[in-house]
Formats: structure tokens, sequence, C-alpha cells
């Protein structure tokens, strides 16, 4: 065959043998030998001489000439698998439809290359309905073989919906098709349509619709609408509606019928709404009731959109109507119900009112009783304290002291007790006024401190104290009521830690200063305890008059549960607040804060001292904070940190401070300490016995609990040269007295100047049995011994005019100018040392005895000595 | 004194039971006496230290030390003994301390005797 003519030889069973170039060029491919020809250009003979086959989205006609070993195949283009013009291949490819054909007998599927696309096979695969089916979603595979067997066995059109999985996405196809006659087979042909998106929407719009209705149904909403047609008005309602409102389904569309069930109270309201709406457009809004049937009675509230054709003519109306009798019942028994309550509060008001009235007279009266006795009981009880005071300082016996200053104490227990009471009285009556005095906040810290330092001291309770009064302005306000405060709450304090079982006792008071504005600022003091604690039911009713945290309470720690009470009446004048926190077993804080005015008037403006600071070894906490304190007060020039390897180095200020808890470290520089002016040294509490009995020469002070003002007054008391005799005069009962000097009766005489040691002395001689006649210097000594025959002689050798060793010396002297024999002398010394043994010996005396001397050696002196002598 | 200063009591009563017996009476007397010669002594040991009579300081500390040893007054008779020693060193700075703590110590023994009573 000429090379010209596309054409292809094959075997018997259709493999390529040759290729025409001519058919090499039209297909545009060379290696095609042992391919199927069906395959390759994707036709099946089907028992025909002749077929349309497509090759890269070309179709081909192909002739089938026989030959000895199998068929040589002419190849023609072709417009279309139709062969019948490009027209309707045109068409169908922009209309975006894939075409296939089904053989039914062979089974044999021929799928156009938008098919193939459409079902993601390759252009060659061969596709097998088997295949084909494989890929359908496995929910609408059955449906092709029953819409296949219905058409083909009884003419059901041939048209259904199914999914396939094309380029991993479902998608929606739809395919339709028809029976078509062949020579010799019958075939299905049809199309394929990627209908996804009209799938999807028409899904969703389903969606969209049935949850409306269910959400319509839910809500028991009825709908209706109007059309209007011509100058019509043509009405439809829904059966919720229709149900709604008792009606018959044949009465829907009737209007007449629903406004027959109007009230006629509301009919002409409703009635001209409606007409308002379709005439202008306006929204229908209605509220009305209808009258059933039945004579029920139901309240529906309607809403209806008036809508516009082209023209912006009103042309329908759709709306709603909800059944709203249910909520109706609910406002209607609600409304009622607050009329009632509005009743009964109302009366209850009127009751309360009166009896507010009954308790404030009652209370008036309380008050003024109240007030009336304790200034009555005062009076006398002045009289009985001012009596026991008196009575206090005559010479009574033991046992009346202590009856006088229990009697004391109570008198003057109860004194506070009444001007509590009136203090209470006072405040609740709204006749307490506070004072605005100018005042000064260390001061008043300070002594609420020194009030109880002692008595927290003696109960083993340690009190520690820091203040943050930094930039403290001068402050206005009731002192006195805020000392009052103050004193309540540490002294509750005090009280509650003061338990056998609590380990550790400590109470932490901190103040903290803060300006709130150029007039006012606020004080907050904490006073924290690790005491007995409370619950928080025992807080409630803390600030409540005459209660205590238990009854067990006043039993336990005493009290009559005013003083808290004060307190918040106090702090709530003052414009303040106490905060309470506490756990029971673990302590309380209280916090009070309070408001002060500011001085705002011109005080002159003092420069600080300055001071400079050693810190001799690492700074303790309470050492920081005295350190804290120095800098607020003082200017400290200097702070200079010293250890053991440091040389101490010169002070130029007039006041120095040292703050160490090393005492070994200090006392390594005792000589340039000694240098220092006006020193005081601050240790930690638990050191300062040691070092004030280590270094009697310095003043040392304990570093808690020590205020502001305090560590100022400290310094200050430094500067003074003099000491004041009334800081040093104490209380003494007895009077001093020597023994008086008698006759001389004895055998023993005891000079002496100490009348102490006079008495001490005969005292001890007489225990042992012997009795002395007692001389008080060397003078009357030696007349004593001069005037009268002794046996032993005791003599202090240091007394004022003739001390112990002249009226010896003496004594030896007469002794020997009348040769009389020697009267034994005893030294009675203070000093031990060996010089003085020896001068003793030497100026003639006996023995020594070391002051304070024991009964046992002054046993051994008067057997060796008096014994003798006798 | 071989004692530590900071191993001193206020009051060691087992010194005065040492020197007259167990006897509670005769020994709160001496303990009444000591404190009235202490308040004396101690107006005396300032009016000293005031005008700077140093001799005198020395002379009235070393009268009243007696005696505070006597009651067992350890750390008064340990106080004593220093202002003695910086009289003779004439340390008015010290001396003043020391008078300072040696009266604190009279409280504390007046405290200590109030309560033990």
């Amino acid at each position: 065959m000429d090379g010209n003519i596309p054409f292809l030889v094959t075997s018997k069973d259709l493999l390529i043998k040759s290729i025409s170039p001519a058919a090499s060029k039209l297909l545009g491919c060379k290696k095609v030998l042992n391919l199927s020809i069906e395959a390759l250009l994707n036709f099946q003979l089907d028992n025909q001489d002749s077929a349309i086959g497509s090759y890269k989205n070309q179709y081909f006609k192909l002739v089938k000439y026989s030959h000895s070993d199998g068929y040589a195949f002419v190849l023609q283009h072709s417009s279309t698998i139709f062969d019948e013009g490009s027209f309707l291949a045109d068409a169908i490819d922009s209309a975006n439809i894939g075409l296939w054909r089904y053989n039914l007998s062979s089974k044999y599927v021929y799928l156009s290359d938008l098919s193939k696309q459409f079902a993601g096979v390759e252009g060659v695969t061969k596709i097998t309905w088997r295949k084909l089916l494989c890929m359908v979603h496995k929910d609408d595979r059955a449906l092709f073989p029953l819409f296949f067997e219905n058409h083909v066995q009884f003419g059901v059109p041939l048209q259904f919906e199914f999914r396939l999985k094309s380029s991993g996405q479902k998608r929606w196809f739809s395919l339709k098709g028809s029976k078509a006659q062949g020579e010799s087979s019958q075939w299905v042909n049809g199309t394929l349509q990627d209908c996804t998106l009209e799938k999807n929407t028409v899904i969703a719009l389903n969606d969209a619709d049935e949850s409306k209705q269910l959400a319509i149904e839910a809500g028991k909403i009825g709908t209706w609408r109007a059309t209007k047609s011509g100058k019509l008005w043509r009405w439809k309602w829904d059966m919720l509606a229709n149900n709604m409102f008792g009606l018959d389904p044949k009465d829907i569309g009737d209007l007449n019928k629903w406004v027959e069930l109007l009230h006629p109270e509301d009919r002409p309201k409703v009635l001209a709404a409606l007409d308002e709406s379709l005439k202008t457009g306006v929204e229908f809004k209605q509220h009305y009731r209808s009258v059933l049937k039945n004579g029920e009675i139901i309240y529906v509230f309607a809403q209806g959109r008036v809508g516009e054709n082209y023209k912006g003519e009103h042309c329908r109306i759709d709306g709603v109507c909800i059944d709203q009798t249910e909520v109706h019942q609910a406002q209607q028994a609600l409304k009622e119900l607050n009329t009632e309550l509005e009743s009964r509060v109302n009366d209850r008001t009127a009751e309360l009112h009166k009896t507010l009235q009954k308790a404030e007279r009652a209370n008036k009266i309380k008050s003024e009783f109240l007030s009336m006795i304790s200034h009555e009981l005062r009076t006398p009880l002045n009289g009985i304290i001012g009596a026991l005071d008196l009575l206090g300082h005559c010479t009574l016996s033991n046992e009346s002291k202590d009856l006088v200053y229990t009697a004391s104490t109570s008198a003057n227990h109860l004194i506070t007790i009444l001007n509590d009471l009136l203090d209470l009285n006072k405040i609740e009556a709204g006749k307490l006024e506070l004072e605005t005095v100018e005042f000064d906040l260390p001061v008043l810290i300070s002594d609420v401190i020194c009030t109880f330092s002692a008595t927290a001291k003696e109960k083993g309770i340690s009190i520690k104290v820091y203040e943050q009064l930094a930039m403290l302005a001068p402050l206005k306000g009731d002192e006195n009521r805020f000392r009052q405060i103050l004193l309540n709450i540490l002294g509750n304090a005090i009280k509650f830690t003061n338990s056998d079982d609590i380990k550790l006792k400590e109470i932490t008071l901190t103040a903290h200063y803060r300006r709130l504005n150029i007039y006012q600022s606020e004080i907050t003091i904490s006073i924290a305890d690790t005491g007995v604690g409370m619950t928080p039911d025992t807080i409630n009713k803390l600030f409540t008059p005459f209660t205590q945290a238990e009854k067990s309470t006043t039993r336990k720690f005493g009290g009559t549960g005013l003083g808290l009470s004060i307190c918040g009446k106090l702090i709530d004048l003052m414009g303040g607040q106490i905060i309470v926190e506490s756990e029971l077993h673990r302590g309380s804080t209280f916090t009070i804060k309070a408001p002060f005015w500011v001085d705002t008037s011109e005080h002159p403006v003092l420069s600080k001292v300055p001071l400079t600071c050693y810190v001799c070894d690492r700074l303790s906490h309470d050492n920081q904070h005295i350190l804290n304190l120095a800098n607020s007060l003082y200017d400290v020039t200097e702070e200079v940190h010293i250890d053991h390897h440091s040389t101490w180095p010169s002070s130029n200020t007039e006041l120095n401070l040292i703050l160490s808890c090393d005492l070994a470290l200090v006392s390594q520089y005792l000589v340039e300490m000694e240098q220092l002016p006006n020193l005081v040294i601050y240790t930690d509490s638990g050191l300062h016995s040691q070092f004030a009995l280590s270094l009697p020469q310095f003043a040392v002070c304990a570093n808690q609990p020590v205020t502001a003002h305090q560590l100022y007054a400290q310094m200050q008391a430094q500067q003074q040269e003099m000491l004041s005799i009334d800081d040093f005069a104490f209380d003494s009962q007895e009077q001093v007295s020597g023994i008086e000097a008698g006759s001389c009766t004895h055998d023993i005489l005891l000079v002496e100047d100490n009348p102490f040691n006079q008495k001490l002395i005969k005292s001890q001689l007489e225990k042992l049995g012997f009795y002395c006649d007692v001389a008080s210097n060397g003078a009357e000594g030696f007349n004593f011994w001069y005037s009268h025959n002794y046996k032993l002689i005791l003599t202090d050798c240091h007394m004022p005019e003739v001390d112990g060793y002249e009226m010896t010396k003496q004594i030896r002297t007469e002794e020997a100018k009348n040769e009389q024999p020697p009267v034994p002398i005893i030294a009675v010394t203070g000093a031990v040392m060996q010089g003085e043994k020896d001068m003793c010996t030497s100026i003639g005396m006996n023995d020594f005895l070391c002051k304070p001397v024991r009964l046992t050696d002054i046993k051994q002196i008067m057997e060796r000595w008096y014994e003798y002598s006798t | 004194m071989n004692t530590q200063p900071d191993e001193l009591k206020t009051l060691n009563r087992s010194t005065i039971i040492d020197l007259v017996g167990d006897e509670p009476e005769k020994i709160q007397k001496f303990h009444s006496e000591f404190l009235a010669q202490a308040a004396s002594v101690l107006k005396t040991i300032v009016k000293s230290f005031n005008i700077n009579d140093f001799g005198e300081l020395k002379s009235q500390a070393h009268f009243l030390k007696t005696s505070a040893r006597a009651v067992g007054a350890e750390r008064s008779a340990y106080f004593l003994e220093t202002i003695e020693r910086y009289s003779l060193a004439k340390n008015k700075a010290a001396i003043k301390q020391v008078i300072i703590k040696l009266n604190s110590e009279f409280i504390a023994i007046k405290k200590e005797l109030t309560n033990g009573e």
C-alpha cells in the first residue's frame, strides 16, 4: 500500500504490526507496534468494517481491510465520533458534556475524552463497566443496574444523578441515555454532565428550608402571606397558623374567617393597621386577642413585611403569627404576685418603722441611763481610788499591802470599764466629736510600744516594730482616739498571745505612711501576732459590743468585749477601716487604715545631723531596719564595713553608730571604739545582754523593739554629759541605818563602816553563838579597844578617817607600850590580792577574811583565834 | 573573777544563803537593806559623776560593791568594780554608760525580789 496513505497493519487479534509514514504523521506518534489498535484509538469494531476512533482529541474514521495475516486499517480524519459534521461536536464540547456508549452484549464501554476526564481515567487506559462502577460512590452504585435494566426492559427514562470521586474530590454527575439498536448488537448511548454546583445548591436549599420549617414548628410560629392579583389580595396561611386559630383546613386563605375571630375590642385597630401596611408598605406589627370558636381567648403577636414588584407597587405581604397566651398568662401571674408582694413589703416596712422607733426610744433611754449611772459611779470610785492610793503610801504589813493592791487594781479596772461604756454611749448617741490637732506619729507609735514593752517582756513575747515613714509630713487628727485604737489592738494581741500553748510568741507592728494628695495622707498600721487566732465566725461578730471571741474567752483572758467595738466605731468616725485576718491557732493580723489631714502650715526645716555608721560583720535583718531608721533621721555620711582584718577608720562625726551581732569582732576594736564620741551599739535582742555585760563602757541597745522616736531619743541621750538624778531614783521601802554604837558589853569588836556589812557580820557571829560590839571606823574602834578588854577584833581595812591598817598600828603600839598581850586582829577585806595580805601581816594583823564572809570561814577564824585567846 | 560577764546573775540567791544560812525572813531583810543602800549610794555616785569627783566615785562604788557581793547581786558588783576601774582612768563617757547599766540592774533586782516574794 502507498506510504502516503495513512494506514496501520494489525494481526488477527488486532495488535499493530506496522504503521505507514502518513499514519504516523497523522497521529503524531511512531511507537505503536504491538499495541491494541482498539485501545490506542479508543474504538470497537463490533463485527463491522468501519468505526470511529479518537486519539489525542482528534477523531478518525477507520476502514478495515482483511489480508492473509490480519487486517489493514485505513485512517481518515473525522470531526466527530458521530461523524455527522463538526457542528454537533462543537455544541457538545462547549456544553461541557461527556459522551458515553455501552454495549449491552459485550459490556464494552466507550467514554469520550471529557467523560474519561470526569472519571479521572488516563487517555489510553481501557475502561471497563466494572472499573467504572468502582469509581462511583458506594451509595449510588445500585442506581446503575436499576436504571439501566428498567430502561432497557420497561423503557423507563434513563436519567439519574450519582457521585464520582474525581481528582480526589467527590462530585455530582448527571447521567442521561437511551437505548440504540445497532446492526448486530444493542447499545445504550448517553451523556454525562458535572452537576456538582447545582446539586450542592439544591441540597443547601433543602437543608435551609428544613431547618426553617423545624424552627418555626418548634416555636409554634404560624406563617401567612398575601399576594396582590389585580386589585384583589389573595390570602394564604400554613397549618400551624390555621390550628392556632382553631380553623378548619378548608378555611385556609379565607380572611373573613380570621377577622370573625378577632376580639371585638381589638378588631378595629388590627384591621386598620393591616390596611395601612398594605397601602403604605409600613411594617405590620400588632398584639391582639382572638376569641376561638370554643370561647377561649388567645393572645397573638403578628408581624409582617410588605414587598414590592419591579414597578415599586406593594404586591405582597409575608408575616408570622405567634401564640403568646402562655407568656401573657405568666406575665399576668407575675404582675399579681408583684402587687401582692409590694403590698406585703409596705405592711412590713410600716411595722419595722414602728419597731425601729420603739427601739430607738429604748436605746435612748438605755444610753441616758448608762451615762447617768457611769457618772454616778465614777464619783465615788474616784474617791475609793484616791483613798487606796494614800493608803498604799502608809506603812502596812505585807498582807495589808496585798489587799490594798488588789482593791486598787479592781477599782482602776472598774473605771476603765466605765470609761469604755461612756465612750460607747457617746458614739452611739452621735455625741462623740473628733479633735483635729497636730500630732507626731513616731512619738505616738513609740508611746504605744513603750506602754506594752515591759509587759510583753515579762510574758516572754517579743515585739518587733518596722516603721516606713519616709517623707512623713506633719499630721492633724484625733491623736488620742487613734492612740486608743492602737493601744486596744496591741493590748489584745499581747493578751491573746500570752498562752502556754503558744511556743513562738511574737508581735510585729508595721507602720506605713502614704500621701494621698496635698491635703490628706493615709496611715496604715498592721499588728500581727502569733496568738490563739480566730475562726471566720468569730471575726464576723468581733466588733459587736459585749461580744468576745467565745464565752470561754472572758474566763480565760478577761475583758468586757467593749474595746474592739469602740475601736470599730471610732475608726468608722475617722473614715478609716480595720481589716482582720486570722487563722485559728496560727494568729491574727489587724490592719488599721486611717486618713489624716496634712498640716500645711509652714514648719522650720531642720537639717539632719551627720552620723557615721559602722557595720561590723553581716547586717542582720533588724540591724538593717535600724540603718533604715538612721538614714531617715540622720545624715549618714559614712557607712563603714568592718571585718576581722579591717583597720578601724577614725570618725569625723559627733554621732556614731555600730551595728553588730559579732561580739568577738567588736571586742577586737575596743580601743578604737572608746575614741568615738556619742557611740551607740545596736545588736539583735538575743545578744543584747551578752553585749551589754561584755561591753559595760558602751551604750548597747537591742535593735527590737526600737521605734524611730526611740532611736532618736537614744542618740540624743548620748550627747548629754550630765546625768539627771531623777532618772536614778527608785523607790526603796527600807531606810539605811547602821547599828547604833552601844556600850562595850561583848568580848568581840567589829570595826566596819558599811552598815550593811555591820549587820551581816554581826548576824553571822550571832548565828555561831558569838556577840560583838560594833565601831563604825578605826578611830571609834581604837577607843572601844582602849576602854574595854576584847578577845578578838574583826576590822575592815578601807574606812573613812582612820582605816583598819592605821587602827591596828595604833593598837599594837599601845599594847607594846603597856606590855599587854596582843589582841588577835582579823582583817575583813574585799581585796584578795597577795599584796593586801602581806600588808595586813606586816602591820601586825593576825589573819584575814575575804568579803563576803562565808559562815564556814568565820567559824574557822573563831575557832582559831577566839578559842585560842580564851 | 574568772566568770564570763554574761554568766553573771542579776541575783544569785544561793550566795546570801551561804553567808547567813537558809533563813528566808533574815534574807529578805538583807535584800531590802541592800536595795535601800543601793538607792542611796547610786544617788551619791550620780552626784559625784556630775561634779567629776572620781575619787568619791571610786570610793562609793567600792563601798557598795561588798554589799552587792554579799547578797549575790553579781552583775551589780561587776558594774561597781568597772566604775572603780574607770574612775581611776577618769573615763567619764565609760562611767556614764556603766552607771546607766547599774541603775537598770538595781531595777531588775527590785523586780525580781518583788516577783519572788
